[in-house]
């Protein structure tokens, strides 16, 4: 799945709408599906109120997303603007960066001559999703390897 | 869970009523940055109608994210300005998850489900 929208608020749902088909045609769990449409709301968000602050209008928002051959969903999003910087008086990147943190697999953001990147992994498996629970927040780009059965939060 | 079901459809909406000096904002659907503006706008109308009681109900909610969070704390500060009690009805599983890893689900005054 490959969208370039404008990156503007109304973007945000159709990005999120995409990426939840995309999932669930993959087989993922609701659980997981839930995580997916969290992360790409927030990293989505990020670029409709960061990245194009100072331009004349809105540039574009890049999402693409794709099932890795090992049972994962990777989701790119990326924009060609400022990079990511808070603004005076917005809560800012905090809450929304702790939110995919917490239910992404992996996560990783990247810089590019000022486009920023941010790369979303979620393990299509509801068990390792469980297991990925246990273990609380994982490590950027460092999914958790292992079948340990985990228990559930709720 | 129905909730779920709702992730990839669900226009957000706002309603509002009243019922003696309680103010109700019912918020249904998806709530993301596209949806800050509305909420504001209902709750300010609440609360310019001397309510004593201002109700957010987000239990017809199918999705929340950090965007609808900063709203909802912003209700907060502006019942408290008013001098307005506050009270969250909570959403389902999908919505709550968004209060629990920020913390939020201790802080904000939600009544029981």
């Amino acid at each position: 799945m490959r969208l370039t929208l404008p990156a503007v608020p109304a973007s945000v749902a159709r990005a999120r709408h995409a990426a939840v088909a995309l999932a669930r045609a993959l087989g993922a769990p609701e659980r997981v599906v839930a995580d997916v449409a969290l992360a790409v709301s927030e990293a989505c968000t990020n670029v409709v109120e960061h990245a194009y602050r100072d331009a004349a209008a809105p540039g574009a928002l890049h999402v693409d997303a794709r099932a890795t051959g090992d049972g994962l969903l990777e989701i790119v999003v990326a924009d060609e603007g400022a990079g990511l910087r808070t603004r005076p008086g917005s809560a800012g990147l905090g809450m929304g960066l702790a939110l995919m943190a917490a239910v992404a697999t992996g996560l990783e953001l990247g810089h590019d001559a000022g486009a920023t990147r941010v790369r979303l992994t979620f393990c299509l498996r509801g068990e390792e999703a469980a297991a990925r629970d246990a273990e609380s927040v994982a490590a950027p780009g460092a999914g958790p390897e292992s079948d340990a059965a985990g228990t559930e939060r709720d | 869970m129905a909730i779920d079901h709702d992730l990839d459809r669900g226009a957000f909406a706002v309603q509002a009523d009243q019922r003696g000096d309680t103010h109700r904002v019912v918020l249904s659907g998806e709530l993301d940055i596209a949806g800050v503006r509305a909420v504001e706008e209902a709750v300010a109308r609440a609360l310019d109608g001397r309510a004593a009681t201002l109700e957010l109900d987000l239990s017809q909610l199918s999705f929340l994210d950090s965007s609808g969070l900063r709203a909802i704390l912003d209700v907060r500060d502006r019942a408290r300005e008013r001098d307005v009690a506050l009270a969250l009805v909570p959403g389902g599983p999908a919505v709550q998850r968004v209060f629990q890893i920020t913390g939020l689900d201790e802080v904000l005054p939600f009544r029981a489900p």
